[in-house]
């Protein structure tokens, strides 16, 4: 707590302090059966507990908004915060005591909104469902939907906006962009909850309703951990692939982190950026069919022995054709070293007829090469490496992609590998032309972070 | 692989047992017809939301296909007993005849868009339906058929109940099916099969019963507008699962492709891989092992030389099989070394490890240690190695009579005898 400045702190006692003076009040005021509290509760408990991401912006699964609509609808906007808020006290991910605080008097405060506006607004039946008026009823659910998830994100954008640096405005439009699609059709089936629970079918109502979200849940769960399992797979393999040459080692994965940190600076959609991520891990897979002792060769290298090294990109999306999803990335891996005055390889492309995977994984290359120790000659640092990148662009480069690299790495900062320096390197050997130097000559080493941050989880948003 | 004897033995039940829904299913619909269509309105909507259903299918481990929305509509049908306040009384002929023509409609357009479809998984729903609408016409409170308002709402929780056990039922009913028809003219035990079946099946259908569930209980409230309004928490849910089969898929793809580097590098004769993994998927099959460990093996085999990438190097002409058994040894460690630094494929490392093993040591019993996946790889890539690129009946025979004198020691008998059917046939 004592890391939390100022006015962090002043608003989450702020918060803290309106919250539990909502639920004193909601406790005195409580009309339902304790029984329906309780069960209500308790699915409100076990959907929090098994909150997960979907790895995708514009979906969030949430089981808890419908269940607290639900409330709202059935037992009336009070016990709802009780139930919600009795709930919330045992779930949660939060480690620190305020933070549970917080989010109880956060998610007690959001059923109050949403229960205001649900009453407010025309059709409701008051604190019993079998009085509400079809269709109008609609109209109000939607409403109290959208309350909820307005006052959900604003509550929780001021903490996130007040201990970092980003603007509120930013987190929240961020937050609400992630959540608002899928809230409405949650909010529909706290509905359908309501209609069915009070028409005669009692409790198991909200058992069936919210089973196949579950088990939505459930298969984005598994999605998840395949895709972990996937990710560490190509990495190993790529891995294995390099131990050909000591000193490319970690260079796919570097080349990768390097293109999505580019990517991310020009705002690249996530889903594409995950296709360039592998396209940038597998753009030298084709080295595979160039003989070894020509990659580990020592010394300039003549034109046959630069014509053989030629052929890697098209070597490499012969093997990794057979993966479907790769689609774009196989032009990336096919295109890598072409240049933008047209004089690369393979196909001897120019300026935008490039794929733009290629432009990107090309400025990338050379710049993971460059920054690395290799067999001939030590690393540079990054700025003569930035400044060779910025003598290049327009001829070999893209400029558009060499300044978002700059800019990224000024930005985030880039860990070079400069690992292989006991070797001894001998500086009268001149390479002129390195396959990825620009120009002509070669260098490598990094670490580019490829991760992200959300700072909400479930619909649900909370401080954790 | 449809092609040996067990393939052929578990076509011919699909069939049968397609071709005896269908009629049914004719037999249904004709009798339904000749008796009059009950609630033709809310017939039409079901026969519109199967044929939909049919449309969007997803494949859940194993190469199952499953099309969730039009299993939920068939249950939703067979169970429904009211539509907006009026009741409904469809005889259980006229469940069929909907379901059926529901189905049939869904696979026409299916056709004609030139996408493949899969008659013998469609059938089911079918018969998952009429085992629904059986079970709960016979056990049923006997308000529900009369629909006396002021009974049924008291009884309805309890309907809920019913409901919900009819489902369970009628899911075992359907993955015992399935487990049938997957294990007949395989040396599979149906016990093993359906436990294999559950796993990948279960969830769904857990969602795909709540569903139908919902549908049979809002629309005497809500009217046919039940229907859309519940498909979609279920297209969540095929959306989730479409993203699983998604990165299942491209996972395979992608060990497929990278299990060519020792290929593309020359240290494997092209191709010998991919025909290791094929066969030996087959043979798997075939031993009656279960998904998982179907797909242990796929990867092993598609792996199983990445050893030789270590060596400085290549073996030449790339077999394994003319080396000494200790460099053999020590490409099958290195190997494991490589796939065990993925962090998750670790079954697939020991697979991969122990390849080289003999079956059994002179005078020694055999090593009960040692993954079935293993023996089959081994005996499989050996086969491979000694066929070559060449298939020719006398170099198959060869490859296959050198196994055998290598069989009780080297080889698993139990896997040659396998391995010679599938390649007879």
């Amino acid at each position: 707590m004592r890391s939390l400045p100022r006015m962090a702190l002043a608003y989450v006692v702020a918060v803290s302090v309106i919250g539990a003076a909502a639920i004193a009040f909601a406790i005195a005021n409580s009309s339902a059966a304790w029984s329906e509290v309780a069960f209500l509760a308790c699915i409100y408990w076990v959907g929090d507990r098994g909150r997960v991401g979907t790895k995708l912006r514009t979906l969030t699964i949430s089981v808890t908004l419908p269940i607290a609509l639900a409330a709202v609808l059935l037992v009336g906007v009070w016990s709802a915060v009780v139930v919600c808020a009795a709930a919330s006290l045992f779930a949660g991910s939060a480690s620190q005591w305020y933070k549970r605080v917080f989010n109880v008097a956060q998610v007690a405060l959001t059923v109050v909104a949403a229960g205001a506006a649900y009453q407010w607004l025309p059709g409701h039946g008051g604190d019993n469902f079998e009085g509400a008026q079809f269709p109008t009823v609609l109209g109000s659910v939607a409403g109290a939907a959208v309350m909820y998830c307005v006052v959900n994100i604003l509550l929780v954008a001021v903490i996130v906006s007040l201990t970092t640096n980003m603007s509120l405005p930013r987190v929240w439009w961020g937050g609400m962009a992630e959540m608002a699609s899928s809230n409405l059709g949650y909010g529909l089936l706290g509905l359908v909850i309501a209609v069915l629970w009070s028409g005669g079918v009692g409790p198991v109502a909200a058992l069936l309703v919210l089973a196949p979200i579950v088990i939505a849940r459930w298969a984005f769960q598994q999605y998840g951990e395949q895709h972990k399992a996937y990710e560490a797979t190509v990495a190993s393999l790529i891995r294995a692939v390099e131990t050909k040459d000591y000193y490319t080692r970690g260079h796919s994965e570097r080349v990768a982190k390097a293109s999505v940190m580019l990517a991310e600076q020009l705002g690249m959609r996530e889903d594409r950026l995950e296709m360039l991520h592998y396209a940038g891990m597998l753009h030298d897979v084709g080295k595979l069919g160039v003989p070894t002792k020509l990659l580990q060769k020592t010394g300039p290298l003549n034109d046959a022995e630069f014509d053989a090294i030629k052929l890697h990109p098209t070597r490499g999306v012969e093997m990794v054709n057979g993966i479907a999803f790769l689609d774009e990335a196989m032009l990336g891996i096919r295109h890598h070293h072409e240049r933008v005055d047209g004089l690369g390889y393979p196909d001897g492309l120019a300026g935008d007829q490039i794929p733009e995977f290629a432009r990107i994984i090309a400025v990338a290359d050379a710049f993971d090469s460059m920054t690395s120790t290799r067999s001939y000659r030590s690393a540079r640092s990054v700025a003569a490496a930035i400044a060779e990148l910025k003598r290049w662009a327009g001829t070999q480069f893209d400029t558009r992609m060499v300044d978002a690299l700059v800019a990224a790495v000024d930005a985030r900062g880039w860990d070079a590998n400069v690992e292989p320096t006991e070797e001894v390197i001998d500086p009268s050997v001149l390479v002129l032309r390195d396959h990825d130097d620009p120009g002509g000559e070669v260098a490598a080493f990094g670490q580019p972070p490829y991760q992200r941050s959300p700072y909400y989880d479930g619909v649900q948003a909370q401080v954790s | 692989m449809t092609t040996h004897a067990a393939g052929s033995a578990n076509l011919l039940v699909r069939r049968t047992v397609v071709i005896g829904v269908a009629l049914g299913c004719v037999v249904a619909l004709g009798f339904t017809l000749a008796h009059g269509v009950v609630r033709l309105d809310v017939a039409a909507a079901f026969v519109a939301l199967i044929a939909l259903g049919e449309l969007l299918q997803v494949r859940l481990p194993g190469d199952r296909p499953a099309a969730p929305i039009a299993a939920s509509a068939a249950l939703g049908y067979a169970l429904l007993f009211a539509v907006g306040g009026q009741p409904v009384s469809q005889p259980i002929a006229q469940v069929a005849g909907v379901v059926g023509v529901g189905v049939a409609a869904g696979a026409g357009i299916q056709v004609l868009a030139g996408r493949r479809w899969h008659a013998s998984v469609a059938v089911r729903r079918v018969v998952s339906a009429v085992v629904a609408g059986l079970v709960f016409r016979t056990t049923a409170p006997h308000s529900l058929a009369t629909l006396r308002v002021s009974q049924y709402k008291n009884d309805l929780r309890w309907v809920a109940l019913l409901m919900v056990a009819v489902v369970a039922l009628t899911g075992i009913v359907d993955l015992a099916i399935g487990a049938f028809v997957r294990s007949s003219g395989r040396r599979v035990a149906f016990g093993w099969m359906l436990r294999d079946e559950i796993g990948a099946g279960a969830g769904l259908w857990a969602a795909v019963g709540a569903t139908g569930v919902l549908m049979a209980l809002a629309t005497p409230s809500m009217n046919l507008y039940a229907l859309p309004i519940f498909c979609v928490p279920l297209l969540l849910t095929q959306f989730a699962f479409r993203r699983y089969a998604a990165i299942r898929t491209t996972y395979r793809q992608t060990i497929r492709s990278l299990s060519r580097v020792a290929e593309v590098g020359g240290y494997v004769e092209t191709g010998h891989a991919h025909r290791v993994s094929s066969l030996a998927v087959a043979v798997g099959r075939e031993m009656g092992l279960a998904e998982t460990e179907i797909t242990d093996l796929e990867y092993a085999a598609l792996l199983h030389d990445i050893g030789q990438l270590s060596l400085t190097d290549p073996i030449p002409g790339g077999s394994t099989l003319v080396v000494a058994p200790v460099e053999r040894r020590r490409v099958a460690e290195l190997g494991a070394d490589v796939i065990k630094t993925t962090g998750v494929l670790d079954r697939v490392a020991d697979i991969v490890a122990r390849q080289a093993d003999p079956y059994r040591r002179h005078r020694e019993a055999p090593d009960e240690s040692l993954p079935i996946e293993s023996r089959i790889i081994k005996a499989v890539s050996a086969y491979d190695d000694l066929v070559g690129e060449s298939q020719g009946p006398e170099s198959t025979a060869d490859a296959l009579e050198r196994l055998r004198l290598g069989m009780a020691y080297e080889y698993d008998p139990a896997v040659v005898e396998t391995l010679t059917r599938i390649v007879a046939s």
